[in-house]
C-alpha cells in the first residue's frame, strides 16, 4: 500500500524546528510546540496521535498562520511548495489558505447556522476563482456528491441545524476538499461522532484520498482513523514529536516508552481485542501530561516514565534514527 | 438460585414513557422513549447498559435516578416500590442514587471553587458540624486522588481531574448506586485507565453498584459484570459480558459488536494487537 | 399561522387590558373635567349636572366603559370634552406626527449604530473605536431630557433652528420643496435629542453582538478557508449578528415611542405627547383612553413587525415549523 516512490519525491511540505509560545504576560509563555520537525509528501496521508495537550491542534494552526493573537513562532520555518508559509504576505497566505492548504475542524460548529450550505461552499469557491454563479453552485453540488451525501440539491438549500451530524461533518470536508487544495489538515475530523457515523467518516476520507490525491494531516487521539487512513505516523507529547515512522514500525514495533503505553492503553477497551473478560484493572500511564508553562531541562516524559535512567532528567534527548523511516526521541536508543 | 439469592438492588418492570414536543396550539410530537423496560441490577455489581443513540438510555437512567417520572411501570429500588412512595420518602432515597455525566465541566457549578463543590451535599444533610465537615472534604479528596489546592474552580482542572471532582462529590453522598453516563467519553486514553480503575477500586471498598451508558461496547468488557442492550426503548437482551460477547442472540447485538465500515476494524485488528 | 393568531389574540388582551387600567386611574384620580366649573360662582350646579349628563360622566363606572368598549369597536372613541371634536381624528392627526418624528429617528439612529457598530467591532481599539464607546457612554450618561433642553436652548439662541412646533406659519403657501425643507428645520432638534440618546444603546449593542459573532469558530473557520475579511463581515457576520438586533429593535421602538412623547412636549412638536400631558391635566377622559390604547397599538405594531422581521432573518426560526 504505501509505494517507496512517494518518499522519494520531493516533500510537499517541510517543517524545521517549529517552536511555538503562547505569552501569557512580559515574562511567562506556555510552550505548545517545540522543534517540531517533519515531511510530507505529495499523496501522502501522515497522521498525528497523541492526547489532549501535545500541541496537535497548535501545529494545525501554527502551519495556517491562524494562532490566536497571544501565539507566536518563536523559531522554525515552514515550506509548503517551495514558498516559505511563516513568511508569506496576507494576500499570498489568503490565496494558500482554502485552496492548497485547508482545515477540516472537528467540530461542526465552523458551519454559519444562518447560511445556507451551499452557500458556505459557494463562499469559499469565489474567494478563490473568478466563475460565474451557475459554475460556483455546479461545482458545489458535484463536492456534494463526492462527500457522498443523498439528496444534494435538499442539501445544498438546507440549513445546517436541518442536517444530522453525520451529514454537518460531510459538509465541513467538503468546505476543506472544494479547491482541492494540495494538502489538507484533518484536525480529529471523527471525535464529536459516534462509532458508527465515525467510521463511515474514515472510509470516505479513504476514498477521497485516493481520488484527488491529497497529502493528508490527520490529527487524532483516537487511534482507528489512523490505522485505517495513515501512511506514516508521528506521536507528539508535550509538544514535541517522540516518535515518528510508518503505520507498521509505529504501531507494531513502537519504540518510545511513551508509545507503547499510549498503545497499551488504546488497545485495552478495544472491543475487536479477542483477549480476556471480565472486569480487571485496565493500563494506565500514571501521573498527568506535564504542565507546559515551565520548562524542563530533560525529557518531558521521564516522571511517568518506565524506564528513565538518570540522563532523562538533565538533557532533552535528540531523535534518533532507528531505521530509514523510523525516528524515536528516546536516550534509550541513543542521543 | 435458590429462594435465598439476595435482592436485586434495582429492578423496573414494564418501564414505559412517551416524549411529547411542542406547544398547546402546535401539533405535537410524540417519541417513545421507553416501551417497557425490564431491567434487574444486583448489589455490588456493574451493568452495562448499551445501545445506539436514541434508543432510550439516558431516560431509562433519568427515571432510575427519580429525576423524571415514567408513565408506566414499576422500580424497585432496594426492595421499595419507588413510585408508589410518598413525595417525602422517595427524597430520601434519592440521594441512594448518584449520577456522573459525560461532560463534568456542565455537571459542576463554575463559580464554586472545589472545597465549596464537595462541601454542598455534606451541608444539606444537616448533620455534620463545619469541623467534620472540612475533615471529610479532604478524605473525600483522598479516596478518589484528586491532589489539586482546595479553591480551585472546575475549568482550571483538566478532564481527568473534573471526573474525579465529580465522582467525589457523589460519594459525599454515600450512595449505594451510581449512574455512570459515558463518564470516559472525551478522555485520553491514558486518563481513562486512571478513572477506570479508580471506580473499580471504588466499587470493592465501598460496596458500589454500578450502571454504566454507553452507546459503545469499547471498555464493557474490562468494566461490568452484565449487559444489557437496548434498542428503541426496550432491553433486548441481557446478559453477562462473556455471553453477551461470545453468543449474542438478537440482531441489534450483533450490530453494535459488527465491525464497522469498509475499512473495518476486524480487517485491520492485527494492526491492533 | 396559529402561532399569528395567538400574536393577535394577546395583543387583542392587552389593548383591553390597557384601556380598563387608563379608565380605572382617571376615575381613581380627584375630580373631572368640570371642575373648574363647578368653582365658578357663575354657572349653577344644575348646569354643571346637565353637562356632565350629556357627555354621559354621571353613569356608573361599568356602564361608561362598557359604552366606550363597544363604541371603540366601531371606530367611534368618544368626544374630547376640551376640543369638542370627536377622539378618533384628533389622535390620527396627532399620532402621524408622532410618528413622523419617531420613525425618522429610528431610522437615523439604527443607521448610524449598523453602520459605526459594524466598523467598531471590526478594528476593535482603533480611533474610531475608542471614539465611539467615550461619546456613547457620555450619552448613557447624560438624561434624555437634559439632552433635549441643551439642544433646544443651543437652538434657540444661535437663531438656527426653530424653537418649537413642526411647521412655520404660512406653512400651506409655500411650494413642495420648500415645505419639505420647513418640516425637516423643525425636525431638526427633537429629532438629534431623540438619536442621540437613542444610538447610544443601540451601538453598544450593535459593537457587543458583532464582537461575538466574530470570535465564533465559523468566522475563524472562514479565515482558514481564505475569504477575505470585508466579505466576512458583511456577508458571514453581519447575518449571524442580527438575531439578538431584531429584538432590540422591537424594544428600541417601545422605548423610543415613551421618551417621544416628553421630548414632544419639551419642543412643542405636536405629537401623541402633549395631547396627552392635557388631557390627563384636564381630565379629558376619552382622549386620555384614546391616546394611551393608541398608543399601545402602536406599540404592538412595532413589535409584531420586529416579530415578522425575525422570523425572515434567522433561518433557525423559520424551519423550526419545517422539521
Amino acid at each position: 500500500m504505501i509505494s517507496v516512490t512517494k518518499t522519494a519525491s520531493k516533500p510537499l511540505l517541510q517543517v524545521r524546528h517549529l517552536t511555538v509560545r503562547f505569552f501569557v504576560d512580559a515574562n511567562n509563555a506556555v510552550r505548545p510546540l517545540n522543534g517540531i520537525t517533519f515531511q510530507v509528501h505529495p499523496g501522502e496521508v501522515v497522521g498525528l496521535l497523541g492526547e489532549s495537550g501535545a500541541g496537535k491542534t497548535t501545529l494545525a494552526l501554527a502551519l495556517i498562520r491562524m494562532l490566536p493573537p497571544s501565539g507566536q513562532v518563536v523559531q522554525g520555518a515552514v515550506e509548503f511548495e517551495g514558498r516559505p508559509l511563516l513568511s508569506v504576505g496576507e494576500r499570498e497566505l489568503r490565496r494558500i489558505r482554502g485552496s492548497r492548504i485547508s482545515l477540516i475542524y472537528q467540530d461542526a460548529a465552523v458551519l454559519n447556522p444562518v447560511l445556507r450550505v451551499g452557500d458556505q461552499l459557494v463562499e469559499i469557491l469565489r474567494a478563490h476563482h473568478n466563475w460565474r454563479r451557475q459554475q460556483l453552485r455546479e461545482k458545489a453540488i458535484a463536492l456534494l456528491e463526492d462527500v457522498e451525501l443523498r439528496d444534494v440539491e435538499r442539501i445544498y438549500a438546507a440549513y445546517p441545524h436541518q442536517l444530522s451530524g453525520g451529514q454537518r461533518q460531510r459538509i465541513v470536508i467538503a468546505q476543506a476538499l472544494v479547491c482541492q487544495p494540495a494538502f489538507v489538515i484533518a484536525d480529529e475530523p471523527t471525535a464529536s461522532l459516534d462509532p458508527n457515523t465515525s467510521s463511515q467518516i474514515v472510509d470516505l476520507l479513504g476514498r477521497l484520498k485516493h481520488r484527488f490525491q491529497t497529502a493528508f494531516l490527520l490529527i487524532s487521539h483516537d487511534l482507528n482513523p489512523l490505522v485505517c487512513l495513515a501512511d506514516r505516523i508521528m506521536v507528539m507529547y508535550a509538544g514535541r514529536i517522540v516518535e515518528q515512522g510508518t503505520r507498521e514500525e509505529v504501531l507494531q514495533q513502537p519504540l518510545h516508552p511513551y508509545t507503547r503505553a499510549l498503545l497499551a492503553c488504546a488497545r485495552a477497551g478495544d472491543t475487536a481485542n479477542d483477549g480476556r473478560f471480565g472486569k480487571q484493572p485496565m493500563p494506565t500511564i500514571a501521573g498527568s501530561p506535564p504542565d507546559l508553562m515551565h520548562s524542563t531541562c530533560g525529557c518531558d516524559f521521564e516522571s511517568r516514565c518506565q524506564d528513565r535512567m538518570g540522563v532523562c532528567s538533565v538533557r532533552i534527548p535528540e531523535e534518533i534514527p532507528a531505521s530509514s523511516s523510523h525516528k524515536v526521541r528516546c536516550f534509550k536508543f541513543g542521543g | 438460585m435458590t429462594s435465598l439469592a439476595p435482592e436485586p438492588l434495582l429492578r423496573t418492570q414494564g418501564l414505559t414513557k412517551t416524549h411529547s414536543q411542542g406547544r398547546w396550539w402546535e401539533k405535537r410530537f410524540h417519541s417513545q422513549a421507553l416501551n417497557g423496560v425490564e431491567l434487574t441490577l444486583d448489589k455490588g455489581k456493574t451493568l452495562a447498559l448499551v445501545g445506539k443513540s436514541g434508543s432510550g438510555k439516558t431516560t431509562l437512567a433519568m427515571c432510575v435516578a427519580m429525576l423524571d417520572k415514567p408513565d408506566a411501570g414499576k422500580i424497585w429500588f432496594e426492595g421499595r416500590d419507588v413510585l408508589s412512595l410518598a413525595k417525602a420518602q422517595r427524597a430520601l432515597l434519592r440521594p441512594r442514587i448518584q449520577l456522573i455525566f459525560q461532560d463534568s465541566a456542565a455537571a459542576l457549578p463554575g463559580r464554586f471553587s472545589v472545597a465549596q463543590i464537595l462541601e454542598e451535599p455534606l451541608v444539606i444533610q444537616h448533620r455534620y458540624s463545619a469541623k467534620e465537615r472540612s475533615a471529610l472534604v479532604l478524605d473525600l479528596m483522598a479516596k478518589v486522588g484528586l491532589g489539586t489546592g482546595l479553591a480551585i474552580r472546575p475549568h482550571q482542572l483538566s478532564g481527568g481531574q473534573r471526573q474525579r471532582l465529580a465522582i467525589a462529590r457523589s460519594l459525599a453522598l454515600q450512595p449505594s448506586l451510581l449512574i455512570l453516563d459515558e463518564p470516559f467519553v472525551g478522555l485520553d486514553f491514558s486518563i481513562r485507565g486512571q478513572i477506570v480503575n479508580l471506580l473499580l477500586a471504588l466499587q470493592e471498598d465501598l460496596s458500589l453498584t454500578y450502571l454504566y451508558i454507553s452507546h459503545d461496547l469499547d471498555l464493557v468488557r474490562c468494566f461490568c459484570d452484565d449487559v444489557a442492550v437496548m434498542d428503541r426503548g426496550k432491553i433486548v437482551e441481557q446478559a453477562s459480558v462473556t455471553e453477551l460477547f461470545r453468543t449474542p442472540n438478537q440482531a441489534e447485538t450483533k450490530a453494535l459488536l459488527a465491525p464497522r465500515g469498509g475499512h473495518s476494524r476486524t480487517d485491520n485488528s492485527e494492526w491492533l494487537r | 399561522m396559529r402561532y399569528l393568531a395567538v400574536r393577535v389574540l394577546q395583543g387583542v388582551f392587552l389593548l383591553l387590558g390597557v384601556s380598563l387600567l387608563s379608565f380605572v386611574f382617571l376615575e381613581a384620580a380627584p375630580g373631572d373635567f368640570f371642575q373648574e366649573m363647578r368653582l365658578n360662582p357663575q354657572i349653577s350646579p344644575n348646569a354643571v349636572a346637565r353637562l356632565r349628563a350629556q357627555y354621559g360622566l354621571d353613569q356608573p363606572f361599568p356602564v361608561r366603559y362598557g359604552r366606550w368598549l363597544v363604541s371603540a369597536v366601531r371606530g367611534d372613541f368618544g368626544v374630547s370634552l376640551a376640543y369638542g371634536t370627536p377622539v378618533a381624528p384628533l389622535l390620527l392627526v396627532r399620532a402621524r406626527n408622532t410618528l413622523l418624528l419617531t420613525g425618522t429617528a429610528m431610522l437615523v439612529a439604527w443607521g448610524l449604530a449598523l453602520s459605526l457598530g459594524v466598523f467598531c467591532a471590526a478594528w476593535p481599539g482603533g480611533w474610531l473605536d475608542r471614539a465611539c464607546l467615550l461619546m456613547s457612554a457620555t450619552l448613557l450618561a447624560i438624561p434624555e431630557l437634559l439632552l433635549g433642553l441643551c439642544f433646544l436652548a443651543l437652538g434657540v439662541r444661535t437663531g438656527w433652528f426653530p424653537a418649537g412646533g413642526m411647521v412655520s406659519p404660512g406653512f400651506e403657501d409655500l411650494n413642495r420643496w420648500k415645505q419639505v425643507g420647513d418640516l425637516l428645520w423643525h425636525l431638526a432638534v427633537p429629532l438629534v435629542a431623540l438619536v442621540l440618546g437613542t444610538w447610544a444603546v443601540l451601538f453598544r449593542h450593535v459593537r457587543g453582538a458583532l464582537l461575538e459573532v466574530l470570535d465564533s469558530p465559523f468566522i475563524r473557520a472562514a479565515r482558514g478557508h481564505g475569504i477575505s475579511r470585508r466579505r466576512i463581515l458583511f456577508h458571514h457576520a453581519l447575518p449571524a449578528a442580527i438575531n439578538p438586533l431584531v429584538s432590540l429593535f422591537g424594544f428600541s421602538l417601545a422605548s423610543l415611542l415613551s421618551v417621544s412623547l416628553l421630548t414632544e412636549v419639551i419642543m412643542s412638536w405636536p405629537g401623541l405627547g402633549p395631547l396627552l400631558l392635557e388631557a390627563v391635566l384636564a381630565r379629558d377622559v376619552y382622549v386620555v383612553i384614546g391616546a394611551l390604547t393608541f398608543s399601545t397599538l402602536l406599540l404592538l405594531a412595532g413589535t409584531g413587525l420586529a416579530d415578522i422581521l425575525l422570523f425572515a432573518t434567522d433561518p433557525r426560526i423559520r424551519s423550526e415549523s419545517l422539521r
